[in-house]
């Protein structure tokens, strides 16, 4: 038989189904419509000398006199919609992803040396991972913010405190598993430093499970982030993430100015839903049995 | 029975008062209430006796020993804003959020069972694809977007439902509900759908994956073998099986909907509890913020305590007294 790596192995699995691939491929050209997107705009939608009161609420498709086009549409400002879109998307998948990685490595810290040094130590970190777990993290987010008050750090610190638990919860299972195995002994027979042992040995062999469910993660953050935004105790309006502009088209849907509202949501729901559809292909090639 | 009851009481009220604790000290932390409240142009001495009239001369410690002698007996505070108990505020509130709670989970078990059992028993046809991949859509869509677009397709353009408010609601019991009248549920349908999406999304998919793994078992094979209904073979032996976890996620997801209740009721503008808390946060009206969590929390608990109920009938192995 011949010998496949293990990577391109899982390249291989990954690539096999087609919704996989063009999962991925969307997630990639929306990163890069988010921080190349920028530069190519037709205006930088928050710059007040490139926007005209008299462009404002244009419906898509629009033209001004300069002949440039609207395809999105414009807000009650004059703004470009799709300019907005694509610096509110650079905004919200920053937060997600920072808040959301952050989240994992904490809770994977504190899961890992709780599960290494088992007993008491562990048994009081469980505890405290079940105190939170035992709260919606939306809720947790909110009574954070509710202290808080609003801006990028505050927002991403509520997200870390309302998610890391979980991670906590999930590499301390797997790892309880792991430290048993030889692999460690030997490493121990090896009289290695612990931090090698933990951070070297346990940590590497704890990651499939993890990777699933950070890669999840990172949509439920921009989701959230974008809720709490939204209800106006999230980011700060110098900060216009997706949530925002939707916010801010809410006060228009009655008077059937539908885009401003319509179309930062399809951005925002194309981008969780390609994370989480990458998470589950993800859960197919790396652990088969690890089911919601 | 009664002893696992008292047990989780208990433990109940050290979460209870490990979280009013936590709750109390952080909310304390919050900006000056007396700032929002008090007219910039009043006096110094006006200031401060409002200050000591709202108890906030007091250091930390203190204000929270008086809280909690006042928890016992039931008070928790006066609304700065509303000045009325902050108690009685939520708690007024709490039947118009549980009526869309439960009507929104209702409504995703309803289709997410049935939906899930098809996906489930034929993974690989066109039902079962497009079940799956509706799921997929519905699990990843943001609950407050999804809900302005309900009203702009069945508000606005098709002009079919109400967009706000709780309709004609009658008494029931002491609680008043829009249960029970037509323009009652006419406005319910919208909030509803809206907050039950996220579950029915996770139920059809816990449901799927359930059933998959579930029939190519041994048991599966021997109903069939000795050439029960299919009906019988699905409602009994399979149904029975995939419930636990199924139960597990609608006792969790009760608590997780309570919490986005916020969202909802402030787009359709709900009157539940979901958006007087978010008005206070906004207006730093402390004892209600506090009431609410203790309040979601005490809920929480007790929804708790039924699922693990639930388990034992549902799960022969499982005894209640070994818990």
């Amino acid at each position: 038989m011949e010998y496949t790596s293990p990577w391109r192995q899982f390249v291989e699995n990954f690539t096999s189904r087609k919704s996989a691939v063009i999962s991925l491929a969307v997630l990639f050209l929306i990163f890069v419509a988010a921080f190349v997107g920028p530069y190519f705009t037709l205006q930088d939608p928050y710059d007040l000398a490139q926007i005209s009161i008299l462009d404002s609420s244009l419906p898509p498709g629009s033209t001004d006199m300069a002949g440039n086009t609207f395809w999105l549409g414009t807000d009650d400002q004059g703004r470009d919609l799709l300019s907005a879109i694509i610096y509110g998307l650079r905004i919200s998948l920053v937060v997600g992803v920072v808040s959301g990685l952050m989240a994992v490595v904490v809770g994977v810290g504190i899961g890992i040396i709780g599960a290494y040094f088992g007993g008491r130590i562990d048994s009081l970190i469980m505890r405290v991972v079940d105190l939170f777990l035992g709260f919606p993290s939306f809720l947790i987010a909110l009574i954070c913010l509710a202290v808080l008050g609003r801006g990028v750090e505050k927002v991403v610190l509520a997200l870390v405190l309302s998610q890391w638990a979980t991670f906590a919860r999930i590499v301390r299972g797997v790892a309880v598993v792991e430290r048993e195995k030889e692999y460690i002994d030997s490493a121990r027979g090896l009289v290695l430093p612990r931090h090698r042992i933990i951070f070297g040995h346990l940590l590497p062999n704890c990651l499939p499970p993890l990777i699933v469910v950070a890669t999840m993660n990172v949509a439920f953050s921009i989701t959230l982030e974008a809720s709490l935004s939204f209800l106006g105790v999230g980011l700060p309006i110098t900060e216009p993430s997706l949530g925002l502009l939707i916010a801010n088209g809410y006060e228009y849907i009655l008077t059937g100015k539908y885009w401003l509202s319509f179309y930062p949501g399809i951005a925002l729901l194309i981008t969780v839903m390609s994370l989480n559809l990458v998470a589950d292909h993800l859960r197919r090639v790396l652990n088969p049995r690890l089911e919601t | 029975m009664l002893v696992f009851l008292i047990r989780r009481l208990l433990q109940s009220a050290v979460v209870l008062l490990v979280m009013s604790l936590v709750v109390f000290t952080g909310v304390f932390a919050i900006g000056n209430p007396v700032d929002s409240l008090i007219n910039p142009e009043a006096t110094e001495q006006q200031r401060e006796k409002t200050i000591s009239q709202l108890g906030l001369d007091k250091p930390l410690h203190e204000q929270y020993f008086i809280f909690l002698q006042n928890a016992v007996k039931g008070e928790l505070g006066t609304s700065f804003v509303h000045n009325r108990p902050a108690i009685k505020l939520i708690l007024e509130r709490l039947p118009a959020t549980l009526e869309l709670t439960i009507s929104a989970l209702f409504i995703a078990i309803l289709f997410g069972i049935p939906l899930g059992l098809a996906a489930g028993l034929n993974p690989d046809g066109l039902i079962g694809r497009t079940i799956s991949s509706g799921s997929i859509l519905f699990f990843s869509v943001p609950t407050f977007w999804a809900g302005l677009m309900l009203i702009m397709v069945f508000s606005v353009q098709l002009n079919w439902l109400p967009t706000t408010g709780r309709g004609e609601t009658v008494d029931l019991w002491g609680f008043r509900t829009s249960l029970l009248t037509l323009d009652g549920l006419r406005h319910l349908i919208l909030p509803a759908v809206n907050l039950g999406l996220y579950p029915l999304a996770l139920i059809i998919r816990l449901t799927a994956s359930g059933v998959q793994e579930t029939m190519p078992l041994e048991f599966m094979k021997f109903a069939r073998a000795k050439g029960l209904r299919k009906s019988r073979i699905i409602s009994v032996h399979l149904m029975k099986n995939i419930l636990i976890p199924i139960v597990t996620v609608i006792g969790l997801q009760f608590s997780v909907l309570l919490a986005f209740a916020v969202v909802t009721e402030t787009i359709f503008a709900w009157p539940g509890m979901g958006r007087l808390i978010i008005e206070s946060i906004n207006l730093l009206d402390r004892p209600v913020i506090v009431a609410y969590l203790l309040v979601v929390v005490t809920v929480f608990m007790v929804v708790n305590i039924l699922v693990d109920i639930v388990y034992s009938y549902l799960d022969p192995r499982i005894r209640i007294g070994s818990m």
